[in-house]
């Protein structure tokens, strides 16, 4: 069974999921905006 | 009501394009801006309003025998008039509107293409805007700070003691809407500040499209 490249393709895959959810978090921390009305 | 825009420009035409959706409004146009949509006007008899960016209108409107509204900020006009409709006064009308909620103003900030770009005090504006450098515009009633930022975005601010509060959009969008707002405000008599009644301005510049946020302070 060639497992290996299967192995090595889910964890890079993982981190780069991993990756994205943290920038994702970064962006919302660095602009805690929300609307607001005037009416 | 019938409208004059003055419209050299897009910003102008924009303002026209705010203005038009208000109910029972008829818009002429007069300037250097090109349109298929509105008449140029012929006769200013009958007018009610005359909407415009600079000191001018108020010498059509007198013509005209019609109220104005105008983004400059005047003391006297011969006409009744709606002064300061532009995004420092929107920013001011912010501050005061915050203040009567009870928050301390700390401090006002506007950005917009063409600002002044070298000044000396660090701001920071909602994204896509972000870090600029202002120049102090006034001191009182609020302190006021005036910097440059990337077209074509434009951006207010106003910083208080129980968190900020911001507009951030396409600059000739912004200074339109910000403009045509103050047909809210036409006075029977004498002149009117957006400021001053920052209510009645802040809804329906909010009803032609702007959009504020808010950081609460943490």
């Amino acid at each position: 069974m060639k497992l290996r490249p299967l192995i090595v393709a889910a964890a890079v895959v993982a981190f780069f999921a991993a990756l994205a959810r943290r920038r994702i978090d970064a962006a919302k921390a660095a602009d805690p905006w929300e609307p607001v009305s005037y009416s | 009501m019938r409208i004059l825009v003055l419209a050299d420009d897009d910003t102008d035409l924009r303002v026209a394009h705010a203005l038009a959706g208000e109910p029972g409004v008829t818009i002429f146009i007069q300037g250097k801006a090109k349109s298929s949509r509105y008449p140029l006007v012929e006769d200013l008899a009958g007018l009610d309003v005359v909407v415009g960016r600079s000191l001018k209108t108020l010498d059509i409107a007198a013509n005209a025998r019609a109220g104005a509204v105008i983004a400059e900020d005047v003391d006297e006009s011969p006409v009744p008039t709606v002064a300061g409709a532009s995004l420092l006064g929107a920013a001011l009308a912010v501050a005061n509107r915050m203040e009567a909620e009870g928050s301390d103003i700390l401090r006002v900030a506007i950005a917009q293409p063409g600002g002044p770009s070298r000044g000396g005090t660090g701001l920071t504006f909602p994204p896509p805007v972000g870090r600029s450098r202002g120049t102090v515009l006034m001191e009182a009633p609020q302190r006021v700070l005036s910097a440059a930022s990337q077209a074509p975005w434009a951006a207010l601010v106003v910083e208080s003691n129980t968190g900020d509060q911001a507009v951030v959009d396409d600059h000739r969008f912004v200074s339109a809407v910000c403009l045509a707002a103050g047909i809210a405000l036409v006075p029977p008599a004498g002149i009117v500040k957006v400021w001053d009644v920052p209510g009645p301005y802040l809804a329906k510049a909010e009803a032609m499209g702007m959009v504020a946020a808010r950081r609460r302070d943490s």
